[in-house]
């Protein structure tokens, strides 16, 4: 293994999300307002001057910005993620129950788009050209094109004002909590992701297929008389992983991406609706923090991707 | 290759089956649990709530003492005798803030702390003012001093007794600059706080001020514990004595409140009140539909029409308004006879219709039931005319139309649809509207800076007249920039409804002054909405026009 | 052109797109059966008929009519800010992928941190800092897309830069700038184009997401996201103001894609797995 590559891998993380935190801290200075304006809407106006004053010493907000910057910064590397000053819950806490609640999302979504994509990309392949390949290319590019936000709505509506079914009202329960309700708050907003992402993974795993097939290791094995089912499902699966390994690593920054709305629609309490949220609250730490964590996740998985990707074809070099 | 897939394979295998593991491990099989009553029973169960008498709402005199002394003791014997039980649950988009009652604003953290904090006086459905903390009192003759006398043996949530030292230390606090309390202008008319004894206080005024009773009873001006505001802790644990206690809360998702049996007006009917937020409107009434939220607190118009199947709809006219906000500073509105013209080119009825299918009644700027302003005294009599308004132009000349910038909120789902028909009807008479949509921080900024040259609002009501519009329409108000017109006849009458004690006169002098307003028609006031309650297997709940959620102190479930 | 006309997705995404493009005709030239802004107090949410071939909205405004007009400027932000994205992301690419050094891995490492962040958020965060209209719009989607066409660009300079025909070029002394343009970016631009079309399929996707969010185009100006947002509180009694938009940007984002692959196969046969 080399441990080297892996280091400089991670030293560019470290200032991968140097970066990251600095352009969250400048775009959100630059949005108007604050959390004052935020809290108090068009009662702002009542307030006296002494009272403003007052108040933006207790949201933090009166020392100069580069100094807010480096105060949390500061915090932030000590594990300490910030204070949401009005509720006066800490960012940290926030977060460690919101970000549960996205990754098994984010999880669940890749398992529905591995569970989907693969096995139609593989019929598909092997059955390219045939009137069952286009049907399924279409199901894959229906996929890719309905906006997530549309096949939530339609869920929801459909399911609640038909058949009186809508799970996700009853309270977010955790796994640990209620295992079944926690499946069955998952499905929906799991099923909108995962269907986009089956999409994506299905055309992979085809030209993968497609590509694969044509080598003359297969051409080889078919010829030994083997199965062409064996074949099918052993070799050539076996070397379409990578591609689809690939996609569903870069696929995963889309779905952090997408839970957001989804979130929002199906009223799942994590990490995307708590940046939502603190955006419009104008609730500093917490959008830093929480994006922060989201980017942070999201280079961590690139890099085992990465890692993985290179322990599994010796024909990449690290650099 | 192959060898390392294989490995690859066990290792991914190896982390479902922890996965799977430590689901399992974690289930302890629990659906749904009914709420706890826990914090209230375990309080010493003296019933001096009977004694000091559970008063009814909607007194405006000081009998408490008999007024509802009967009943506060039968209630209070039946809850020792079975504890209330179950959770009533509450859906709403948002999720309360701000945790101290003196900061908090918005509509979502008012509604929570209400029923964990009380005031000195409360409001009832009608939004007549009532008994509260204070059993009784009264006004000296000059009106410079307000004596208020407090109900004794009534404990906070952590134990402590309630007493004049609480009361004044609340009021101070509200008071102090430092603390950034916006009610602080409501009351800014107390001097001083005295307590002659425990049960006790007298409030000092600098001058007679009639509408400090209903400041009194806004939420805003809860009772905290003088420890607790000595301590530092009002923002981070609320601790009231109103009728449900602060319990679980799950920021974003849902706050429990279990109920405090030894409440002085009487026990809850439920165990617990759980107010569960899921952002999407749509997805809100869906889910009061299967009976998973009680009640739905629903505010965009379009979703509450399409309520149906169990669901039972209660509309309450509410006191917050529809207007298109002029700023008379700028040309051509300076001219009275312009503002007029728009006045009559809009057709009110159709913004209501298009813009919220219907769903709101066209008033004129008193909207509290009491005060009502009728809608004949606005220029050509509230209905849309034409020619009047191109009549009025031409006078003004400014026949030839001009253009608008308009600055549209996002905080309230109808504002773009109402901006849009206004858009539509000014430009027959050839006044262009360039509408502005704006997020609301920014709205609010642009809105306090009076930067814009009309904008569409809605605006929040008030219980009372005077705090509703002084702000405004007083040359001295605070928003006085904001509403951008002012006039002595406008001033004259609205220091008149402040000292003024006697509700016919009154009355009157607020007819007087909205007569005043429309005539000049600084806005346009268009219409108020509903607040729209979505109930599902609860009953006894009374909705109130402020939003408030108070009664569900006496809300039961059914079945 | 002949490889382009036989691949299939080629041909859909092309009519898809070629359909786009005659919405956006009728749109600019102002033949839309209604004037999209009109409203009909008296015909309020009526479903489709003759008069009203989509239906209309609680406006009584004419939904194909907006519909139109939505497809335009969906066109218009999209094609914007991929332009503006492609044009400025290509150079930084090339200019990264050639002059290496501390250049490119600076360059590199700020793509890094543009990827590492939601799109999404990045895009409402920007635009919410902008302020609503169209351009911020196009603004925000072209920061977004930016750094995604700096490492398109610069992946296959890399390997450009050691051949021999370039490194003749520079021994002879060429200015790097002509190098660039005259030998590279030949090289490069198919790979570019196939992006472009992808892009713009993303771009209609977030331009009626953030529209869906309320940030985007301005009323009365219809939005397709905007129009799917405001008819879902409608959308089961009143359904065709929320299928007719979203029929639109489901075919204008899968007929994009479809072109993006048909481009790809016909130019770029290497790059099918990427």
């Amino acid at each position: 293994m080399p441990w080297r590559y892996v280091l400089v891998r991670l030293i560019t993380s470290v200032l991968t999300l140097l970066g990251v935190a600095l352009m969250v801290f400048v775009v959100l200075r630059l949005l108007p307002g604050d959390e004052i304006t935020s809290t108090f809407g068009t009662e702002t106006g009542i307030l006296t001057d002494k009272q403003i004053e007052s108040l933006r010493s207790y949201y933090g907000v009166d020392q100069p910005a580069p100094q807010q910057f480096l105060s949390w910064l500061g915090n932030v590397v000590t594990g300490n993620l910030g204070l949401s000053v009005r509720s006066g819950t800490s960012v940290g806490s926030l977060i460690r129950d919101a970000l549960p609640v996205t990754v098994e999302l984010a999880l669940l979504s890749i398992l529905i788009g591995l569970v989907i994509g693969v096995p139609l990309g593989v019929l598909s392949g092997a059955r390219a050209g045939t009137r069952g390949d286009a049907t399924i290319q279409v199901f894959g590019l229906l996929g890719l094109g309905i906006p997530n936000f549309v096949i939530g709505t339609f869920a929801v509506t459909l399911f609640a004002s038909w058949f009186h079914y809508f799970p996700n009202a009853r309270g977010y329960a955790a796994p640990w909590e209620d295992p079944w309700l926690n499946v069955q708050q998952m499905m929906f907003p799991a099923i909108t992701l995962g269907l986009a992402l089956s999409g994506t993974i299905m055309r992979t795993t085809r030209s993968a297929f497609l590509e694969t097939s044509s080598q003359p290791f297969v051409r080889t094995a078919l010829g030994k008389g083997l199965s062409a089912r064996r074949v099918r499902y052993v070799h050539i699966l076996r070397n379409a992983f990578i591609p689809i390994l690939t996609i569903t690593g870069i696929q995963f920054g889309y779905l952090l991406g997408g839970t957001v709305i989804v979130e929002q629609i199906f009223a799942m309490p994590g990490l995307g609706r708590l940046v939502l949220d603190g955006i419009g609250k104008r609730e500093y730490a917490v959008v830093q923090s929480s994006i922060l964590v989201i980017a942070g996740l999201f280079v961590m998985v690139n890099m085992l991707v990465d890692v993985l990707y290179a322990r599994l074809d010796p024909r990449i070099r690290y650099q | 290759m192959s060898e390392k897939a294989r490995r690859l394979t066990r290792i991914v295998a190896l982390i479902a089956a922890l996965i799977l593991l430590a689901a399992a491990c974690g289930d302890d099989g629990g659906g749904e649990t009914s709420g706890d009553p826990g914090a209230g029973t375990e309080q010493p169960g003296d019933l001096s709530d009977g004694e000091t008498g559970g008063d009814g709402d909607g007194e405006t005199g000081g009998d408490g003492e008999t007024g509802g002394e009967g009943d506060g003791e039968d209630v209070a014997i039946d809850d020792r005798a079975d504890a209330p039980t179950g959770t009533l649950v509450v859906g709403r988009a948002a999720d309360l803030d701000v945790l101290d009652p003196h900061l908090a604003t918005a509509f979502q953290s008012v509604q929570a702390l209400e029923l964990v904090y009380d005031t000195l006086l409360s409001l009832g459905p009608d939004l007549a003012v009532g008994a509260g903390l204070a059993e009784s009192w009264e006004f000296s003759p000059d009106g410079l001093t307000l004596t208020m006398h407090l109900r004794e043996g009534v404990l906070f949530h952590g134990g402590d007794t309630f007493d004049s030292e609480d009361a004044a230390a609340s009021l101070n606090r509200i008071l102090d600059e430092e603390t950034g309390a916006v009610t602080r202008a409501n009351i800014a008319s107390i001097a001083s706080v005295d307590m002659p004894d425990a049960s006790t206080v007298v409030l000092n005024l600098s001058q007679a001020d009639a509408p400090i009773l209903a400041s009194l009873a806004d939420p805003n001006a809860a009772m905290l514990s003088a420890d607790a505001i000595a301590a530092g802790t009002v923002a981070s644990e609320p601790d009231g004595t109103g009728p449900f206690v602060w319990g679980n809360w799950q920021q974003g998702e849902s706050l429990t409140l279990t109920a405090n049996v030894d409440h002085w007006r009487g026990s809850p009917q439920v165990g617990a009140v759980e107010i569960r937020v899921l952002p999407d409107e749509a997805s809100l009434l869906a889910a009061a539909d299967v009976g998973e939220i009680n009640l739905a607190i629903i505010t965009d118009p379009l979703v509450a029409v399409q309520a149906g199947g169990d669901i039972e709809v209660l509309r309450t006219p509410a006191l917050a308004y529809h207007a298109l906000m002029m700023n008379s500073n700028r040309e051509p509105l300076a001219d009275q006879s312009v503002r007029q013209a728009i006045s009559c080119a809009i057709d009110r009825q159709e913004i209501v219709d298009s813009g919220a299918l219907g769903e709101g009644s066209i008033t004129g700027p008193i909207t509290i039931p009491a005060y009502r302003s009728s809608s004949d005294g606005l220029p050509c009599g509230g209905q849309q005319d034409a020619a009047e308004a191109q009549r009025l132009l031409d006078e003004a000349g400014q026949g030839d139309g001009f253009e608008l910038n308009v600055i549209v909120p996002t905080f309230f789902a109808s504002a773009v649809n109402e901006a849009q028909v206004i858009q539509a009807q000014l430009g027959e008479v050839g006044i262009m509207l360039d509408l502005e949509v704006l997020e609301t921080d920014v709205y609010v900024e642009r809105w306090l800076a009076a930067d814009f040259d009309a904008a569409v609002a809605l605006n929040s009501g008030k219980i009372d007249p005077h705090q509703m519009y002084v702000r405004y329409w007083t040359s001295d108000g605070n928003l006085n920039d904001v509403a951008a017109y002012s006039s002595d006849t406008l001033d004259e009458l609205m220091a008149a409804g402040r000292v003024e004690t006697d509700p016919a006169a009154r009355a009157r002098i607020y007819a007087d002054f909205s007569a005043a307003l429309q005539e000049a028609s600084p806005w346009i006031w268009i219409y108020n909405g509903y607040e729209y309650r979505m109930l599902n297997g609860i009953e006894n709940f009374t909705p109130m026009p402020t939003g408030s959620l108070q009664y569900l102190r006496e809300a039961a479930l059914v079945g | 052109m002949r490889r382009l006309a036989g691949s299939h997705s080629a041909v859909a995404g092309g009519i898809i797109v070629a359909m786009l493009l005659i919405a956006m005709a009728i749109a600019v030239l102002g033949v839309t059966p209604y004037p999209p802004a009109e409203q009909h107090p008296e015909s309020r949410l009526q479903g489709p008929s003759g008069s009203f071939l989509l239906g209309s909205d609680q406006f009584g405004r004419d939904v194909l009519s907006r519909a139109l007009d939505g497809v335009r400027l969906s066109l218009q932000v999209s094609v914007s800010a991929v332009a503006v994205a492609a044009v400025i992301g290509s150079t930084i690419g090339l200019a990264a992928g050639f002059f290496g050094r501390w250049f490119d891995a600076v360059t590199m490492r700020i793509a890094d941190v543009f990827f590492a962040f939601p799109a999404i958020l990045l895009a409402l965060a920007i635009v919410t800092a902008l302020g609503p209209g169209w351009r911020n719009t196009a603004i925000a989607i072209a920061v977004v897309y930016t750094p995604i066409f700096a490492r398109v660009a610069r992946g296959p300079v890399l390997s450009l830069r050691t051949r021999e025909y370039v490194e003749a070029a520079e021994g002879l002394g060429f200015h790097p700038a002509r190098i660039l343009v005259v030998h590279i970016l030949p090289n490069v631009a198919a790979a570019i184009i196939v992006q472009i079309s992808l892009a713009l399929s993303w771009a209609i996707l977030t331009e009626s997401s953030l529209s869906f969010l309320g940030l985007g185009a301005q009323p009365p100006q219809a939005s397709l996201g905007l129009m799917i947002s405001d008819s879902r509180a409608l959308a089961t009694t009143a359904w065709w103001n929320f299928a007719g938009p979203a029929v639109i940007v489901a075919a204008a984002v899968i007929g994009f894609n479809l072109l993006g692959d048909g481009l790809r196969d016909a130019l770029d046969p290497a790059q099918e797995n990427r």
